[in-house]
């Protein structure tokens, strides 16, 4: 516990968390402003323009910068300790190295949960607010709450896939190049694969397993533009558990060899 | 306490500590002298753990360090003091240190204190002067009051002023009973801190003796450090 609660005070003393929680929030402020806007949008328009009227989910927006900044974090917890060399400081503290990677990912899965569930919560209620009842498709309906709250593990999911390659590559770098191409270059390539290929790969990017951990399936949902989901919640909750260890064994394995 | 058995780390061919065994008993202040590349600072990482041993073993107190669950209590060690995260300011770097060890914010304050930081705590450290950064990791080294401390180079970067402040520290620590082990390149400077010296190059112990003794003969200490290393400068200017 001693250690996890020093990770938790370089955490809150680090710069970068709160650049980071800033743009977070600053992306929820976005989203209302878009909401206002389709809400103008509805107001102006005659009633054979409002049935066409759609929004995607704005909440998703802060999720997707929640889910960057978190791999960021992730991986500078670690690269930028052995960039300063504090890392020995860190390491001399605590002689037991995998109770230093410990208290990291409890620090940052804690962080992730929390703030995943915040910044959807807040986009939700936010946009929701603007809206309010206006019968636009998406927010005619209650919201459900696991759509919200599959936020939290799927930010905690890339905090600890950015600390598992931090720990694998000791650069930030190249734990920050990979982790954006894994969130946003790959969903995209998966997107255009030939079928069923498309769907099959798309099921398993980072970015798609928490609608399918929340048991949504984006083809049924929003068009048959959207590959499908063919992950049940709990395929995808062992899925995203397997990254995690996958990513993070090498790592730890690396940081106890020297 | 500190003890090494035959101590030995290579890095490839090249053989940076060679069955190296000493003792630094606690009561006075060692010094541990040698040319740049002797080995000084491997040696010290190894005993604390950082670097692992090709052969032999460190012991803290009669204990491998990582087997030490609160270590902090047991050993301070400064290695490098620009080790720092430049936004963090040095009472939370200090805070996330003691916390690890079990160690609260009053304890923190305290050593701030006590190296005279206590003005600049709150400032970030990419804000302080490398004397700041030495002082700050004197306290880091101080936190969990322990029996053994460590100090790679603490001179560096110090002004006149703060050299004489760490000097006094030293032997005060010294006299308290603890064990201390001060690195220096610097022998003129070990002249004036330490009593017994361990002097190593090329990885091996050259001489385990006191100040007094390398003196005896009229000798500097700065003539009888040369005599000692000069089969054992790895770079340097022919003399």
């Amino acid at each position: 516990m001693n250690a996890v609660h020093a990770e938790w005070i370089k955490f809150r003393t680090t710069r970068a968390t709160w650049i980071g929680l800033a743009a977070i929030a600053a992306t929820v402020a976005g989203t209302g402003a878009l909401a206002l806007y389709v809400a103008s949008m509805y107001d102006g328009a005659d009633a054979t323009r409002r049935a066409t009227i759609a929004v995607a989910p704005l909440e998703e927006m802060a999720l997707f910068v929640a889910q960057l900044v978190f791999a960021v974090l992730g991986a500078l917890s670690l690269t930028a300790e052995y960039r300063s060399g504090l890392v020995r400081t860190t390491f001399t503290a605590v002689p037991r190295r995998w109770a230093v990677l410990a208290a990291k990912a409890a620090v940052l899965t804690a962080a992730g949960l929390l703030t995943g569930v915040a910044a959807m919560a807040a986009a939700r209620g936010l946009t929701g607010a603007i809206i309010g009842d206006r019968p636009i498709p998406e927010y005619d309906e209650p919201v459900r709450l696991a759509d919200l709250l599959v936020g939290g593990p799927s930010v905690a999911m890339f905090a600890l896939i950015g600390l598992g390659l931090g720990a694998l590559t000791r650069s930030a770098v190249a734990t920050i190049g990979t982790v954006f191409a894994l969130w946003y270059i790959v969903p995209i390539v998966a997107m255009n694969l030939p079928a069923p290929w498309d769907d099959r790969i798309s099921s398993i990017v980072l970015t798609r397993l928490h609608t399918e951990l929340a048991g949504v399936d984006p083809a049924v949902k929003y068009g048959d533009h959207m590959p499908s989901a063919l992950l049940s919640p709990w395929a995808a909750a062992a899925v995203m558990t397997g990254y995690v260890l996958l990513v993070n064994l090498p790592g730890y394995l690396r940081a106890r060899r020297d | 306490m500190i003890e090494t058995r035959s101590l030995t780390k290579r890095y490839g061919r090249v053989t940076a500590v060679d069955e190296l065994s000493f003792t630094v008993a606690p009561g006075h202040v060692t010094g541990f002298l040698g040319p740049n590349g002797a080995g000084k600072s491997t040696t010290m990482r190894m005993i604390l753990g950082l670097d692992r041993p090709d052969g032999g073993e460190a012991l803290v107190d009669g204990r491998r360090y990582t087997a030490i669950r609160r270590p902090a209590h047991v050993l301070g060690a400064l290695l490098d003091a620009t080790a720092l995260q430049p936004g963090r300011s040095g009472r939370a770097h200090l805070r996330a240190v003691a916390a690890a060890n079990g160690i609260g914010a009053a304890r923190v304050a305290e050593v701030l204190d006590r190296v005279g930081l206590t003005g600049a705590a709150r400032r970030p450290a990419s804000a302080y002067s490398l004397g700041m950064k030495q002082r700050l990791g004197i306290a880091q080294a101080l936190l969990g009051d322990p029996g053994v401390l460590m100090f790679d180079e603490p001179v560096n970067g110090l002004d006149p002023e703060g050299v004489r402040w760490i000097r006094g520290l030293l032997r005060d620590l010294a006299a308290e009973g603890r064990t201390v082990l001060v690195s220096s390149h610097l022998m003129t400077e070990m002249a004036l801190t330490a009593e017994r010296l361990l002097v190593i190059g090329r990885g091996k112990l050259i001489a385990d003796t006191t100040v007094a003794a390398l003196t005896a003969g009229g000798e500097s200490l700065e003539d009888a450090y040369f005599r000692l290393t000069e089969t054992s400068v790895e770079y340097g200017g022919t003399r």
